[in-house]
């Protein structure tokens, strides 16, 4: 068990390496920051004590051994724009992201789980085919659209909740309802499949032959078995919007670390794009972790190795 | 005299698009207060789906027409809700198929312990203890360490036994006990059988034992069906069919076992016009030609 931890997050940190190894890289050839901080009459000397000031001066190869060192140690550097450590920058955007994940994959789980559930012991039904039918739309639905149409009738025409940002718990019911949409959707579908295969063995039969009531049979013998496809569908998903939910960030103005990501990039906030991506990275290292542990935890069979 | 069991009529179709397939035809079959049943017949003659019925575990799209009385009670055309009452309790069934009658996550334990509290409320000391027991009944070494175990950690034969001790665990009346033997070697088999019978003498069980083998038919029936292509061909007590027995099926029957012969060269193949995949849809009864050899 501890074995196969120290494995996980030994592989993790690889990963993580390696997707630091190429965006330190590929920032570095979207050009230099100074294009961006100085005006064109700017003197010779001011560019240059900003450039020393961010080690800019230096040879790529050396900024880069400068950076692992210090990265090692928990330094990522000093913001380029603001005026703050580039970890804290990073950090402080990610408790939104951890509660819209969280969030959106509670509310979306919960009801793909109900929803496929009934879909599969009605299978092939009407209440099947509507449910299918619908699930296959918000699969399906582009997120901006549903996110610009969502704000339209709900914060503009109606003025149920904010049009942006994350002031009350309000503004966060159409950022979550968007990154939940597709979630849901395909949730749904995996959780109808597995239901469908599980209802047909032999130990469903044996449970409905003991005289087990059909809830006992659906939620205790069938959903338990069915859970391995959706947790691990479920995680893939999770992991993506830790990354992501950058279409929130954009249309809501929802804070984040995908608006974090995405403004230390059009500002080649390098110490700050750097510090984003290993935040993210160590969610992800440790979300997928917590995942494997669940499976454990849900089927007996599987072994950690 | 009131059956426990009491079939008439009953036909079990199975309705697609394409085709039906009609895989119980007319049968008729009753079984007294702990009376043994052997219920034997070739591959796809309708065993299964006849045992399946009296549960009211035929699903779509099988269309079941008839009557069968339990206990004096109707169970075709009833509710999933209502059939419980008689599921597990009243009849009881063991599988063919025994590898995946076993809830896999979780332990065989807390399986036989959840029909002991739900289906005859027991507490959940009581059920523990009961478990442990009927694991040891069914012959299970250690149960008690054997209790949280999952069942992938036992062998076949072990899950097959387990699937048994859930059946008989709730004392039905009836126990429908569907080829339980056919998938473990001959040593455990005997096992079985043998546990098979005492649980009936002890609890008074009445039993339809399902097998195409006919030396375990007469070690555990006193009364024997032969099915043939959905329909009960013959019907009578064990011995008297294995003496003279009526229908040319039931002659090829044995004439074919293994047991009475001394060597294969005396084996005779059953005629190619009883070898059938599946129940031919014609509504007649069966008739062949008899065998050339006589029986002794
Ligand atoms: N769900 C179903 N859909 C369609 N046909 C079915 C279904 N279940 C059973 N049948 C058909 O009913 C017939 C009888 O099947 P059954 O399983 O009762 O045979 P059996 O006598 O138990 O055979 P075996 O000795 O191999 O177990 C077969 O032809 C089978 O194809
Ligand atoms: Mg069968």
């Amino acid at each position: 068990m501890l074995a196969f931890i120290r494995g996980r997050l030994l592989s993790g940190l690889l990963t993580i390496f390696g997707v630091v190894v190429l965006v330190f890289f590929l920032a570095r050839l979207t050009g230099s920051p100074i294009d961006l901080f100085f005006p064109e009459g700017a003197t010779q000397a001011q560019l240059e004590s900003f450039s020393r000031a961010h080690g800019l001066d230096r040879p790529l190869l050396e900024q880069f051994w400068v950076f692992l060192s210090n990265a090692a140690r928990g330094d990522f550097g000093m913001s380029i724009w603001q005026q703050r450590p580039a970890l804290q920058a990073a950090l402080s955007e990610m408790p939104a992201t951890l509660m819209l994940t969280f969030l959106a994959m509670t509310v979306s789980v919960i009801i793909a789980v109900v929803l496929g559930t009934i879909a599969a012991a009605f299978r092939f039904r009407l209440v099947d085919r509507i449910i299918t039918i619908l699930t296959l739309a918000t699969g399906s639905i582009p997120h901006f659209w549903f996110a610009l149409v969502s704000i339209l009738v709900f914060a503009i025409i109606l003025r149920l909740v904010p049009t942006s940002g994350a002031g009350n718990w309000q503004s966060w019911i159409l950022p979550v309802a968007t990154v939940s949409l597709g979630p849901i959707g395909i949730l749904t579908q995996v959780t109808r499949g597995a239901m469908i295969e599980v209802l047909s063995s032999g130990f469903v039969r044996n449970a409905r032959a003991r005289g087990f009531g059909s809830t006992r049979i659906l939620y205790r013998h069938a959903l338990r078995n069915a859970a391995l496809p959706i947790i691990a569908v479920a995680g893939d998903i999770a992991a993506g919007m830790v990354n992501g939910a950058i279409i929130v960030s954009v249309v809501f103005a929802f804070p984040g670390i995908g608006k974090a990501i995405i403004g230390a990039v059009l500002a080649r906030d390098f110490p700050v794009l750097q510090a984003c991506i290993v935040v993210v990275g160590i969610a992800v290292v440790l979300l997928n972790l917590i995942i494997d542990l669940i499976y454990v935890v849900v089927d007996p069979r599987v072994r950690l190795s | 005299m009131s059956y426990l069991l009491e079939i008439s009529d009953l036909n079990v179709t199975f309705e697609t698009r394409f085709r039906t397939v009609p895989a119980v035809r007319n049968v008729s079959l009753a079984v007294g207060q702990g009376e043994s049943v052997a219920l034997v017949g070739a591959s796809g003659s309708g065993k299964t789906v006849l045992g399946r019925s009296v549960l009211g575990l035929v699903d779509e799209p099988g269309v079941v027409r008839g009557s069968i009385l339990f206990d004096g009670r109707q169970v075709v055309g009833r509710t999933e809700e209502e059939l419980r009452e008689i599921r597990g309790v009243g009849v009881a069934m063991v599988f063919q198929d025994a590898l995946d009658g076993l809830n896999p996550v979780y332990s065989v334990g807390s399986q036989l312990s959840e029909v002991l509290t739900v289906r005859l409320g027991h507490s959940r000391a009581e059920a523990k203890e009961r478990a442990i027991e009927l694991m040891r009944q069914v012959g299970i070494r250690e149960p008690e360490s054997r209790f949280n175990n999952f069942p992938h950690q036992f062998s076949g034969g072990m899950r097959q036994r387990i699937c048994i001790a859930l059946a008989v665990g709730m004392r039905p009346k009836l126990l429908i006990a569907d080829e339980p033997t056919t998938a473990l070697d001959v040593t455990v088999q005997a096992g079985i059988l043998r546990l098979i019978k005492t649980l009936q003498r002890e609890t008074g069980m009445g039993l339809i034992f399902i097998t195409h083998d006919l030396a375990v038919a007469r070690e555990v029936s006193e009364r024997m069906a032969v099915m043939y292509n959905g329909q009960i061909v013959e019907e009578g007590a064990t011995e008297e069919i294995f003496s003279r027995p009526q229908h040319p099926y039931t002659r090829a029957l044995l004439l074919a076992h293994p047991a009475r012969a001394k060597s294969w060269r005396d084996l005779e193949p059953i005629p190619d016009e009883f070898v059938t995949d599946e129940p031919s849809s014609d509504n007649q009864t069966v008739s062949a030609p008899a065998p050339t050899a006589s029986i002794g």
